[in-house]
């Protein structure tokens, strides 16, 4: 190993270390551990810690590495992800106080505790835990894969990778299975911290030195490849179109993860949850528009990038040597392992409270709730590491299938919060939804169409749902909407 | 209808009501073509009608506002041709709506409580 790889991986493996031992500390801290207290640290997260919390928990290796990557790819459509996280925080700002109220009055811990709750329909329940794990598992994944990039730049190749990148990740597994959200929200202030710092700093820091301003940066990407500015881009398949649709589509679903719902039902109050929304904004305002512009960067200076995943940490490393690329480096193995850390305890937590505790037949005390997390987030872990060694892909690639699968929950979470639903109904809009996600996936139907395949899917969905609660409201032969608490709820 | 002009276009107006002052001459413009197409109601239900609206809505409609406007001038402003501070349209519009969504989320936050923060 030279002596860069040296520098660069101290850096590296020490806020790693750092950050870990803050989630074992934490976890030593907790003694009488409860269900609530393990899976949503009991509500008590004040503003800061929940606002840093949910950042860390939804921006992972995909913002830090993926963006940079995409735009280096695809150009000008990779703004679609700035609309994701800022109409995503728009629309958590109107209906995420409302959806903790429920959460808090009702004891409601997961995501598909929620469709419970509104729907009262286990079928439904469990149809909507399996598509949050089914479409979160490639997420999982994707964040060992990203460290084990991380780790291989920061090393200069001179460390297996992806067995170093298990070896942190079996870390991480340890202290979510010790202290639950109580482990994961400490250490992500320190990691969200990290993150934005790197973003921020990173990405100007290399604006600064190539190009002088940003203005100097896309004077210089017009002069090598100016189909990068515009749509659809320097391979001709990202059309205003898809733009537009995939906007709209990630938006949507941007509160359809049930691990970012998770992280809302954390805060210890409503108003917690409106200030975690602006303050949100204002960590992708800060962060996210900024690396966004370094695929650009690395367009104009020509960089030898190897993997468009790859586009960040080669500049930090070209641009400054190999202290700024252990700091980056750090920021992006913290957003990875925050994401995953978060993604484990929701994973494990929706298959225990809303798939074995429904086997059980609701007999499983909340003790042996806790445990039964316990055991599935050592499976879950496993679970993807053997995805990781098994199944390479492209980050954003791996995303995308992911979002459109779990927005096909937005009619059963956000329309129920308004709207005179039944579960047969969300039940049939879900199953067609998710079956046209798979069409779309086989057939390649996004290429075909130019129109991002969230929205095709949820179209689908919303039309099937539309047209058999149109027939219940003529035959008026189904169940009426009948949840007072709901409405009780919402009346402010 | 000249009033309602005239509030949207008053220069001096307090940042924090800025919104809301628009949202206000939408529903109002909305309520009176309703009006004139119908002819349902009197102008003092009307006034009752947009405030009770506006009261109910507000938040919706300027989250709403903001989807539109990130998804209608996208095919306008999607050009090479012209610049604002060398930064090319497309990418010069969606990094000043980025900040004026952030923004407009913090003064909702702002209002709601009353002018204060924290």
């Amino acid at each position: 190993m030279d002596e860069r790889a040296v520098v660069a991986s101290t850096i590296l493996f020490s806020i790693t270390g750092a950050s870990i031992a803050i989630g074992v500390l934490a976890a030593r801290g907790v003694k009488a551990l409860r269900a609530d207290t393990y899976i949503v640290a009991g509500r008590t997260l004040g503003t800061v810690v929940f606002f840093l919390n949910t950042a860390a928990v939804i921006y992972s290796g995909y913002t830090f590495l993926g963006l940079s990557g995409y735009s280096y790819t695809y150009g000008a459509a990779t703004i679609f992800a700035w609309g994701t996280s800022l109409l995503g925080y728009s629309l958590g700002y109107l209906t995420a106080p409302r959806l903790w109220r429920i959460a808090r009055d009702n004891g409601l811990l997961t995501l598909s505790d929620f469709i419970m709750w509104r729907y009262g329909s286990r079928l439904l329940t469990i149809a909507s835990a399996l598509t949050s794990i089914i479409f979160q598992l490639p997420y999982i994944q994707l964040q060992i894969r990203s460290v084990a990039i991380i780790v291989d730049s920061a090393a200069y190749g001179s460390l297996q990778s992806m067995h170093v990148s298990i070896a942190v990740f079996a870390l991480v597994m340890a202290y979510v299975f010790m202290g639950g959200m109580i482990s994961i929200a400490l250490t992500n202030v320190l990691l969200g911290a990290i993150m934005l710092a790197a973003m921020l700093g990173g990405s100007w820091a290399i604006i600064i030195k190539y190009f002088g301003s940003l203005g100097g940066l896309y004077e210089a990407v017009e002069r090598v490849s100016a189909l990068h500015l515009v749509m659809p881009g320097p391979r001709g398949d990202r059309p205003i179109s898809w733009f537009i649709t995939a906007s709209l589509g990630t938006a949507l679903g941007f509160w359809c993860w049930s691990q970012r719902i998770q992280s809302l039902f954390t805060a210890k109050s409503s108003r917690t949850v409106e200030r975690g929304m602006v303050l949100g904004s204002w960590y992708y305002v800060l962060g996210g528009l900024w690396v966004t512009q370094l695929g650009l960067a690395a367009i104009a200076i020509k960089a030898a990038v190897g993997h468009a995943d790859y586009t960040f940490l080669r500049l930090a490393d070209q641009a400054f040597g190999p202290i700024a690329l252990g700091l980056v480096a750090s920021g992006g193995v913290g957003a990875s392992l925050s994401t995953a850390a978060g993604l484990l305890l929701d994973e494990a937590s929706t298959l225990s409270k809303n798939i074995l505790q429904y086997i059980f037949k609701d007999k499983l005390s909340d003790q042996r709730l806790v445990w039964s997390t316990r055991a599935m987030v050592v499976g879950f872990g496993i679970l993807g590491i053997y995805l990781a060694y098994t199944s390479p892909a492209l980050l954003v690639d791996l995303l995308l299938l992911g979002y459109a699968g779990v927005t096909q929950l937005f009619p059963a979470l956000f329309l129920g919060l308004y709207v005179d639903l039944n579960w047969r109904e969300v039940l049939v809009g879900l199953a067609a939804g998710l079956a046209t996600v798979t069409a779309s996936y086989l057939w390649n139907l996004e290429k075909e169409l130019g129109i991002h395949s969230t929205i095709i899917a949820l179209a689908v969905n919303l039309a099937a749902l539309a047209f058999l609660r149109a027939l219940r409201k003529k035959n008026n032969k189904l169940a009426p909407y009948a949840s007072t608490d709901l409405d009780s709820t919402f009346i402010e | 209808m000249g009033v309602v002009e005239v509030n949207c276009l008053a220069i001096g107006i307090h940042i924090d009501g800025f919104i809301n002052e628009a949202s206000r001459c939408i529903l109002v413009s909305l309520n009176k073509l309703i009006v004139v197409s119908t002819g349902l109601f009197n102008s003092t239900e009307l006034s009752e009608l947009s405030k009770e609206t506006l009261q109910r809505y507000f938040k919706p409609l300027v989250i709403a506002l903001m989807f539109i406007l990130w998804i209608i001038p996208a095919p306008i402003v999607n050009r090479l041709d012209l610049k604002v501070f060398g930064i090319p349209l497309l990418w010069f519009y969606y990094l000043a709506l980025s900040i004026a969504i952030s923004l407009t989320l913090t003064l909702l936050y702002v209002k709601s409580r009353g002018g204060n923060i924290g």
